[in-house]
């Protein structure tokens, strides 16, 4: 039984798959935030996220009739910010053929360029995030600024719990030395 | 957030799972050996800066006008749903959105205050209307009530508003909730 108070979100969803566009809206309202924080924390670049949001639920409202089930509706957009996200990265630099994903991108310990420069502990954060490379950093991302668990970002970045496990350990590795100067 | 225990990416040395003390320390919920262990102790201390930006990381919210972007182009491209056709005549032909049959038919239910439509699919057939909807319904109420009253309203609707007759409708509850 849904227990909150509000009308559940799936409900919304199963409107705007028959093309309502109020209840699209509301939804959108409800998911806005979270999704151009995913786009900002992975491509670290307010214009860039903006656009990627936008074109992310966009492609949500295009796509929603195939979505079987509503209850999924949070994971399924995120997958998509999350995909755009990675895509844009990906676009931003040569891509090594046939790697795996992690590997198309430089694994580097935290260097000065990390540690430096940063006037508050937030930016020093938002530094060392940017030198993580990006599917780390977005189930990092996922994990401890959204609040997703293992399992949904799994779903989100399309690998296996295990590999997002081992993902955000790299991650905080990266980060708390990064962040060492802090302490 | 409860951790897996079969985490073993970078256990302490002790067995603990990083994870589950970052967790715990984020929710100032660290258990007694946590609190006294020197290995969790240690990795806490490491933790400060990391646990601390996290804590104080400014609110970021969707920029203004993101919102009225994405509705201005979801309007402009609408939904290709179809339309139930009413009737064509010497003078012309009519016919109706099927959105806008659901979104009149999920407003006729309404007023009940005892259930609420989701999905709603309409389809015109040579013996009438026939509607497909999914539906919540409000704790306590006798769904097979509730339902019989939805569909006196929509088949009341239909035939009043659009001029036809209804073949069937078919109501898949799919959840009960507190309030609508």
């Amino acid at each position: 039984m849904h227990t909150d108070t509000e009308p559940p979100e799936s409900l919304l969803v199963e409107r705007a798959q028959d093309g309502d566009e109020h209840a699209f809206e509301r939804l959108v309202r409800l998911h806005q935030d979270s999704v151009y924080r995913i786009a900002l924390r992975t491509l670290g670049d307010a214009a860039e996220a903006r656009d990627t949001a936008q074109e992310a639920l966009i492609t949500a409202w295009r796509r929603l009739p195939d979505l079987r089930d509503p209850q999924t509706f949070r994971a399924w957009l995120y997958r998509i910010v999350g995909r755009l996200a990675l895509n844009a990265v990906r676009a931003r630099r040569p891509e090594a053929p046939d790697a795996p994903e992690e590997d198309k991108y430089e694994e580097r310990s935290a260097g000065p360029a990390d540690r430096a420069l940063a006037t508050d502990l937030h930016q020093a954060l938002v530094k060392a995030l940017a030198g993580l490379p990006p599917p780390q950093r977005i189930c990092w991302v996922l994990k401890e600024m959204e609040g997703l668990g293992y399992e949904e970002i799994a779903e989100i970045v399309d690998t296996t719990p295990t590999a997002v496990r081992g993902r955000i350990h790299r991650a905080r590795t990266h980060l708390v030395e990064a962040l060492e100067s802090w302490r | 957030m409860a951790v897996d225990p079969s985490d073993d990416h970078d256990r302490l040395p002790c067995g603990t799972s990083p994870d589950a003390l970052l967790e715990h320390l984020r929710a100032d919920a660290a258990t007694a050996h946590e609190r006294t262990c020197p290995h969790c102790r240690a990795a806490a201390e490491e933790f400060g800066p990391l646990l601390a930006a996290l804590a104080d990381r400014p609110l970021v919210t969707a920029p203004p006008g993101l919102l009225d972007d994405v509705m201005r182009a979801v309007r402009a491209e609408g939904r290709s749903v179809g339309a139930v056709p009413l009737g064509e005549g010497a003078s012309g032909r009519t016919e109706i959105r099927r959105s806008a049959v659901a979104a009149m038919l999920r407003a006729t239910v309404r007023p009940a205050g005892e259930l609420v439509l989701g999905r709603c699919h309409v389809e015109r057939t040579d013996d009438g209307i026939v509607v497909s909807a999914t539906a919540r319904v409000l704790v306590g109420v006798p769904i097979p009530e509730a339902t019989g009253r939805a569909r006196r309203d929509m088949t009341s609707f239909v035939h009043e508003r659009l001029g036809l007759r209804v073949a069937r409708i078919d109501i898949d509850v799919t959840d009960v909730i507190e309030s609508l």
